[in-house]
């Protein structure tokens, strides 16, 4: 019982009907005959803790640091997914303007809400932090219009200066919540 | 009445419900909006779904001195735990955070050092917002947090 415990501490056992939908997932059978509960489960990890990089992978050797954050949850048809930066030194060398970061954090974006089984089309509400919106919004929209379907998700924003963002030369952190079946 | 409301409208929306489990299940998911009062403070349950609001990293009426990130974040998940916990859910339950973080390029650091202890595996997803000390709303106040979590 108390190793029980420990476990359900450590959130090593499965929560309330993640045992039922993966079972399902594996009969095949629709995942709405099954009662919807809501729940926590881990569809991208983030090993960069405070820069928010869903895109990064553990590293090959050695301990990963404690994750501050995960990268994308799914609770019951919701994937919430955390604040994907502009831009990570590790992805590309240079930062770029406002548009080559809005499409990068995009297209992180696509990429993990693909790989939950959900795609753009879901997606419910978008929150931005944006460095100087005066001065990077139209450009920004420019980049961000084409990549959601009609209808376009929700989407609020706040801005701020550049010396505001955590790190020297990120422009914009794109977070959002989708639907997924 | 407008369409896509008329009773055959609602008739033909069953199908989905019942995908949902809805109907058939005593635990059936309702969204609604209900408030509720805990003594760490109150949130927001709709469904299976708690709202927790802006909790502020200092308040001068439970605080004399404001303190730095550390205590402050330290102050704002202290309360988040009393207010989920009282809800019937609990850290563990948390799926998103939101944060406003006075001067995240200095304080960021130091708050997630204290941020990742109060978290058990996975973590809840997690954006934020930097701004100025001085567009916090009130001095001294250097971070504020809100969440999402499930409830059973």
């Amino acid at each position: 019982m108390e190793r029980r415990k420990a476990l359900k501490r450590l959130g090593l056992l499965p929560l309330a009907g993640a045992a039922t939908s993966s079972d399902d997932a594996k009969d095949g059978r629709q995942p709405g005959k099954v009662d919807w509960r809501p729940r926590k489960q881990l569809i991208r990890k983030s090993w960069t803790g405070g820069t928010n990089n869903p895109s990064a992978v553990a590293p090959a050797n050695g301990k990963p640091p404690a994750s501050v954050l995960s990268g994308c949850l799914r609770s019951g048809h919701l994937l919430f997914m955390s604040g994907i930066g502009g831009w990570y030194p590790d992805r590309r060398a240079e930062p770029g303007d406002i548009q080559v970061q809005v499409r990068s954090a995009l297209d992180i974006m696509k990429e993990v809400l693909e790989e939950a089984g959900s795609s753009m089309a879901n997606v419910l509400k978008v929150h931005m932090t944006v460095v100087e919106p005066n001065q990077h919004l139209p450009a920004l929209n420019e980049a961000y219009r084409g990549y959601f379907p009609d209808p376009p998700p929700v989407r609020s924003y706040t801005g701020c200066g550049a010396d505001q963002m955590g790190r020297a030369g990120i422009l914009v952190q794109i977070d959002c919540i989708a639907y997924v079946d | 009445m407008p369409p896509g409301r008329s009773p055959q409208a609602d008739a033909s929306k069953a199908p989905l419900q019942a995908q949902c489990g809805a109907p058939s299940s005593p635990k059936a998911w309702h969204p609604r909006k209900e408030l509720i009062q805990t003594a760490s403070g109150s949130c927001i349950r709709s469904g299976h779904l708690l709202f927790v609001g802006g909790l502020d990293g200092w308040d001068p009426r439970q605080r004399p001195e404001a303190g730095d990130i550390r205590v402050q974040v330290r102050h704002v998940l202290d309360t988040l735990k009393g207010i989920l916990e009282g809800a019937g859910s609990s850290m563990q339950h948390v799926l998103k955070v939101q944060m406003t973080v006075a001067d995240p390029d200095t304080n960021l650091p130091a708050l997630n050092q204290v941020y990742v202890e109060y978290f058990p595996d996975p973590p809840p997803v997690r954006s934020f917002s930097g701004a100025k000390a001085s567009r916090m709303g009130r001095d001294g106040l250097l971070c504020q947090l809100s969440c999402m979590a499930y409830v059973d």
